[in-house]
C-alpha cells in the first residue's frame, strides 16, 4: 500500500515522536528524505512549504501527536449501504 | 445519476431521484498548485460524482481517481468503521471544486478509500460540510449546496458587509474630525468678538 518514502519517514518518525512531542505537539510537520523540512500550525502550510522545499511531492505531512487515531470516513460506506442504492 | 451543481441544486422530473441516488454532485479534482509547479507545471484534472456523506468525519476518494492523477502519498492512516476491519489506507492532499460553484477547497487532506462497488468516486464528508450550508429537502426532492456558508466570513456577503462597515467607520471618523475642526473655529470666533 504505501510507498518506500513513506516508509522510511515513518520510522524517521517514530524514532523522533517523542522528542517532537515535547516542543511542537498538535503541529504539523513535514518530513523529507528522512529529515524534518519543517514544523508549522496546519496541514496546508506544512503540505505547501513542505513541497516547495522539497522541490518534489514524495514528502510526509503529519500532525504530532502521542498515538495514530484512524480516521473515520463513511459509517454508510463500512455498513455496505453506498453499494446498492434503493429504488422504490 | 444525474451529477447535480452546486450552488442551488433541483431535480429534474423524470430523472433518478434524490431518494434514490441520494445528494450527487459533479466535482473536479486537482492537483494542489504547488504539485503542478513541481511537475513542471502539469495539472491533471478529474471529473467525478462526488456523494454528500453526513455519515463520513472525512472526505476520501477512491484508488482509481487517485491513479488517474498520479497522486503521491503523503502519509497513511488507519481507517475504521462501524462493522469494518481496520485498513491502511494512502492520504493524499488534492484541491476540488464542485462544477459552477466558483469556490474551490484547497489543499485539503483526503483518504483513499474502496468505492469500487459505489456508483461515487468521491464522498464528501464533514470535515468539507463544516465550511457549508446544506440543506435536503426530500418532499421535494431538492438539496442545495452553499459553498461557503452565508454564515462564515469567507462568504462573499459578508467579505462585502465587513468592507462596508469599515468604509462607514472611516466616514464617521472623517466626519468627527471635521466636526472637531468646526467647532474648534467657532470657539475661536466666539472668543475674538
Amino acid at each position: 500500500m504505501s510507498s518506500e518514502y513513506l516508509q522510511k519517514d515513518k520510522e524517521w518518525f517514530e524514532r523522533n515522536r517523542e522528542e517532537l512531542l515535547k516542543h511542537h505537539k498538535s503541529r504539523w510537520i513535514a518530513i523529507h528524505d528522512q529529515e524534518s523540512i519543517g514544523i508549522f500550525d496546519s496541514f496546508k502550510e506544512a503540505y505547501n512549504q513542505g513541497v516547495e522545499k522539497a522541490g518534489s511531492e514524495d514528502i510526509t505531512v503529519r500532525q504530532i501527536t502521542e498515538k495514530d487515531e484512524p480516521i473515520e470516513t463513511s459509517i454508510n460506506l463500512y455498513l455496505g449501504l453506498l453499494d446498492a442504492p434503493t429504488y422504490s | 445519476m444525474p451529477p447535480r451543481t452546486a450552488n442551488k441544486c433541483t431535480a429534474n422530473p423524470g430523472r433518478p431521484s434524490l431518494h434514490q441516488f441520494g445528494p450527487v454532485l459533479s466535482a473536479i479534482i486537482t492537483i494542489p498548485e504547488v504539485a503542478a509547479r513541481a511537475r513542471g507545471g502539469q495539472r491533471p484534472a478529474a471529473r467525478v460524482d462526488a456523494l454528500i456523506d453526513t455519515g463520513a468525519g472525512s472526505t476520501c476518494i477512491s484508488a482509481k481517481v487517485a491513479d488517474q492523477l498520479s497522486l503521491r502519498p503523503i502519509g497513511t492512516c488507519i481507517v475504521g468503521g462501524a462493522y469494518g476491519h481496520p485498513e491502511e489506507r494512502n492520504l493524499y492532499s488534492v484541491n476540488f471544486t464542485f462544477e459552477n460553484s466558483g469556490f474551490e477547497f484547497a489543499d485539503i487532506q483526503v483518504s483513499e478509500s474502496d468505492l469500487h462497488a459505489c456508483p461515487y468516486e468521491m464522498l464528501v464528508g464533514r470535515d468539507i460540510l463544516s465550511i457549508c450550508h446544506f440543506t435536503y429537502d426530500g418532499f421535494t426532492g431538492q438539496f442545495t449546496l452553499e459553498v461557503p456558508s452565508p454564515r462564515s466570513p469567507d462568504h462573499p456577503s459578508s467579505v462585502a458587509k465587513r468592507k462596508n462597515e469599515i468604509q462607514q467607520a472611516e466616514l464617521g471618523k472623517k466626519k468627527g474630525k471635521s466636526r472637531k475642526r468646526m467647532d474648534v473655529a467657532k470657539k475661536s470666533r466666539t472668543k475674538n468678538r
